[in-house]
């Protein structure tokens, strides 16, 4: 299983990666939209992780584009904010995001939000 | 290091780099620039900051990152006007934020009201109307707790355990007439019609009941148990699909809180030809039984679905057995599927290689069995327009399949959106299924790639190391550096003539050593930019609280110098600027009266020369009103009154310890602490103070610092029979004591008459108490500059040689010593002390000198 992380944080990042390497998934990282979209341009994935707030392409313009370019229909996105309120989550769903993850997040809960949205 | 640490470590680095960009960021917003992207940029910042907070716990930080991150979010959007008040007001957050991260950091807690104020402010700013509360929403609990079980659909070996367990199925004919006696349930009555109109695939919980005939088949809710089975009618919308949210697993979740037993509705699935990949045609009545199934956790599995699906959750005994018992009369297919937790194996292993494998065909024939099935003199028509307008295969499959009962809609269904939507569905199985066709690139990429971010487009790469390794580095290079010093100690004139290929490889040694140390040093260069940057805010507010015009001009940001000198810095330099906005630029109305422009230029500048790097801060001010100086210097006792000082060293006695020419403690410089705190920093970190005054003109001080801490360049002296070193960059030149002026002074202070110049003498052997039994002629003088122009003349026993020598601090090994300036291990296992120039031409002021 592979999983795409996207945050602008580096913090963020490396703990996402730590998790997830920790639970025997690959993690392929970005930090911004516009370099997610590069990675999924050129890997294959099985899931995606990614912040709202970042430079250069936010999470739900990512998103966005991911569903538009046909190949990404079916893969899960997850975002992950620290976004309590709740129009920011449904900007992303709304843009096709899967499910959501509230920074800060418990390990156990990300895999298990992760294995809830992948196959 | 722990992991959290690790994780905590890159925290606060990229917190320093935020609160950085968030002062540039604001230094360009209060110029008037208030682009939409600087905006952004201020509220990511703040946002990353609050994220990696609250990972950590750092609840100070989150509370008050949170308000400050409202308010920005108010301001992007344009809810709240970006005035100058609140423009101060986030530039006096990030004060604040900086305090909670530095508190953060060093495992403090600052007091709960701790920007309480500010924070207060935010929440009004955001919610004029309330009372304060804006902002302060909790943040939603996310709790989805389970155990990794993967899914298995069983198909065929129906579950012995379950079946008995759930073996109470009332008669067909007792439901069907319990029901006529309560049809005007209105509450269930929709739920019924749902029921009775679903068009089928249940389970079966023994193959042999798996029969079309209506009497023998067993019914889902009746089979559960009506009365302790949850119901949960779900009806995917299209969005569903859409977000790439796919039913399989939330069934799979459903499992995992009971067991589970449902129907699909499959009336609504078109011909093939017609047939949309993301279109919801199903629908399906899930039945759930078990001791920790709650209305919560049912919604917690349909949470990322929640509006993209219809749900109708009924509890244990909302569905009457009448209307259970309802369902009988429209079943005349049977599925199953029963979901057993324990026997799950990852759904990305065979199940899925074996999905993809389904043939188109298989899948035709399958819906067929399903969607076609029971109800034939409704469907009939359809499924034979259907067979018209398929390949025979198809037709032929269906026809076959028309008696194969024990068949599982969930396979079912995501075989039909895997080979429907082969690109989207497949992608993330293709990994377990070497037959599809995107199999093969992507394991040569999974080979390739293991972690890396996207591949790289700027020119300059770069990678991140933990500062613990490069000093690691650093420090062998030291070492390896001295041991090259002491081979070449070692080479007499007889190794030389003897082994001149050892002498020449003992050289390269030198010189390619040489180079090592400069590569590794120049990693831990960094731009001194980091810390200017810091300093024109700092002047506007000095501007904007004393009312004078200052504008800052900044020369040589880019300068490096290593990282630790750059830490160091920042405190010393803002007090030097705070001194020269407070006491060297006038007032608007004492510059003008002195001709000069009304606004005041402090010029901040860094240069490299030779081995040190010079950082100047000058301004057009006053200049050092020296009388004063001096006045309060006698009345303190910074000096003996009979001292009569030059101009310059008048300067310099606001280093003193003590010394503070402010008459009363001013809000901005006279924080209690004086400017020795900036020479005592400074020298803590090697470097030298000096300041030249032009009265009526400005004031210049000039900080002279190393270019690295690790290594110094050294002549190494002996006093008494003991090594001592005296850094290279203060000797200005050798004399033999014998042939040196000496004279003294009325005082009886040694002085050293040279080209003319009298200059100060410290005997080192006298000054730390030592014997020496060295004839004064056969000593000799080290003249050295120990800041700016002054001189100290040292007189030592011997000269011995130039080398480099790694810096050992005394006070961490030992204690601070006066006119020591640290410790370094020698060539041959010696300990040699480091003199400290300047401190001991500063003699008089160190008191505590032996």
């Amino acid at each position: 299983m592979r999983v795409l992380t996207v945050d602008d944080s580096r913090t963020i990042l490396a703990m996402l990666q730590h998790t997830l390497a920790g639970a025997g998934y690959e993690v392929l990282q970005a930090e911004n939209g516009q370099e997610g979209l590069d990675v999924l341009q050129n890997e294959s994935v099985d899931v995606v992780i990614t912040d709202i707030n970042m430079p250069i392409m936010d999470g739900i313009e990512f998103i966005k584009n991911v569903r538009a370019s046909g190949k990404h229909q079916s893969l899960p996105i997850l975002i992950l904010t620290t976004e309590t309120s709740q129009d920011k989550r449904d900007q992303g769903r709304a843009a096709g995001g899967t499910g959501w993850i509230v920074k800060p997040f418990d390990p156990d809960k990300l895999l298990s939000v992760i294995k809830k949205v992948s196959h | 290091m722990s992991e959290l640490d690790e994780f905590k470590a890159t925290y606060f680095d990229e917190c320093s780099e935020l609160l950085i960009e968030l002062e540039e960021q604001f230094v360009a917003i209060e110029e008037g620039d208030q682009d939409t992207e600087r905006l952004n940029a201020v509220f990511r910042a703040i946002h990353s900051i609050k994220g990696g907070a609250g990972a950590f716990g750092f609840q100070g930080l989150v509370g008050f990152a949170h308000s400050f991150e409202t308010l920005l979010d108010f301001v992007r959007d344009g809810r709240v006007e970006l005035t100058e008040d609140v423009i101060k007001l986030c530039i006096r957050s990030i004060d604040l934020v900086a305090d909670f991260v530095t508190a953060a950091q060093e495992n403090r807690e600052l007091g709960a009201d701790y920007g309480a104020d500010e924070k207060r402010q935010f929440d009004e700013l955001c919610n004029p109307d309330a009372d304060g509360e804006a902002g302060e929403e909790d943040p939603e609990d996310f709790d989805i707790e389970f155990t990794p079980v993967m899914v298995e659909v069983d198909s065929s070996d129906a579950d012995a355990e379950q079946s008995d367990e759930f073996e109470e199925s009332p008669l067909e004919e007792d439901l069907n007439a319990a029901l006529m006696d309560n049809v005007d349930d209105s509450d269930h009555e929709a739920l019924a019609e749902e029921i009775a109109n679903a068009d089928v695939v249940f389970e079966s919980d023994n193959p042999a009941t798996a029969d079309h005939s209506d009497e023998e088949s067993d019914i889902d809710a009746a089979d559960m148990g009506a009365s302790d089975c949850w119901c949960v009618v779900f009806t995917p919308l299209p969005a569903l699909y859409e977000r790439a949210n796919d039913p399989l697993l939330l069934f799979r979740e459903m499992a995992i809180i009971g067991e589970t037993k449902m129907r699909a509705n499959l009336r609504e699935i078109p011909p093939l030809q017609d047939f949309e990949p993301f279109q919801p045609y199903c629908s399906w009545t899930i039945y759930l039984k078990g001791d920790d199934v709650t209305e919560e956790r049912i919604r917690e599995v349909f949470e990322f679905v929640e509006g993209d699906c219809e749900i109708e959750i009924t509890p244990p005994g909302g569905i009457s057995e009448q209307q259970a018992a309802h369902l009988v009369g429209d079943i005349s297919a049977t599925s199953k599927v029963v979901v057993k937790p324990d026997e799950m194996t990852p759904a990305t292993d065979e199940p899925a290689a074996g999905e993809s494998e389904v043939s188109f065909a298989d899948l035709a024939g399958e819906l067929g069995v399903k969607g076609l099935g029971e109800a034939e003199e409704e469907q009939a028509p359809e499924a034979s327009s259907s067979d018209d307008e398929t390949p025979s295969a198809v037709a032929d499959e269906i026809k076959q399949k028309q008696g194969d009962d024990s068949m599982d809609a969930e396979a079912m269904l995501s075989d039909l959106l895997d080979e429907e939507e082969p690109k989207a569905k497949a992608a993330p199985q293709t990994d377990a299924s070497p037959a599809a066709p995107k199999a093969p690139p992507a394991a040569a990429a999974a080979n390739k790639i293991t972690q890396s971010k996207a591949p790289d487009k700027s020119p300059v790469q770069s990678i991140r190391v933990d500062l613990d390794k490069v000093d690691r580095v650093v420090n062998m290079v030291g070492e390896l550096v001295i041991t090259q010093s002491m081979l070449t100690q070692q080479m007499d004139e007889t190794l030389r003539e003897k082994y001149q290929e050892l002498v020449r490889g003992i050289e390269v040694l030198a010189q390619t050593t040489r180079g090592l140390q400069d590569s590794v040093m120049a990693i831990r260069a960094q731009p001194v930019k980091s810390v200017f940057s810091r300093m024109p805010r700092l002047v506007r507010e000095l501007a904007t609280k004393t009312g004078k015009k200052i504008k800052l001009e900044m020369v040589g940001e880019q300068t490096e110098i290593d990282k630790t000198v750059i830490e160091q810095l920042s405190d010393p330099l803002t007090h030097m600027i705070r001194n020269s906005a407070d006491h060297g630029v006038e007032s608007v109305e004492k510059r003008i009266a002195r001709g000069k422009p009304e606004q005041g230029t402090i010029r901040l500048s860094a240069e490299q020369a030779g081995g040190n790097i010079l950082i100047i801060v000058e301004d057009d001010g006053a200049g050092i009103n020296r009388e004063r100086v001096l006045d309060i210097a006698r009345e303190r006792g910074v000096i003996q009154p009979e001292q009569n000082p030059s101009d310059e060293q008048i300067d310099n006695l606001i280093f003193a310890p003590g010394f503070s020419t402010a008459t009363e403690v001013s809000d901005i410089s006279g924080r209690g602490v004086g400017m020795d705190v900036v020479l005592s920093n400074i020298k803590k970190i090697g470097g030298s103070v000096h300041v030249r005054s032009h009265p009526g003109r400005g004031t210049r001080m000039t900080l002279r610092l190393p270019l690295t801490l690790a290594v110094l360049d050294v002549m190494l002296v002996s006093v008494a029979g003991c090594p001592y070193v005296v850094p290279l960059s203060s000797i200005v030149e050798t004399i033999q004591a014998g042939k040196a002026d000496f004279g003294k002074t009325p005082s009886g202070a040694r002085l050293l008459s040279i080209r003319g110049e009298y200059v100060q003498v410290a005997d080192l052997a006298t000054r730390f108490a030592m014997h020496t039994t060295a004839e004064e002629k056969d000593r000799f003088v080290v003249l050295c500059e120990a800041d700016g122009s002054s001189k100290i003349a040292l007189v030592v026993d011997e000269i011995i040689g130039q080398q480099q020598v790694v810096i050992k601090s005394l006070e961490e090994n030992y204690e601070r010593i006066d006119g020591i300036a640290g410790g370094t291990i020698l060539g041959d296992g010696q300990v040699a002390l480091i003199v400290d120039v300047q401190g001991l031409k500063a003699g008089p002021n160190h008191r505590n000198a032996a």
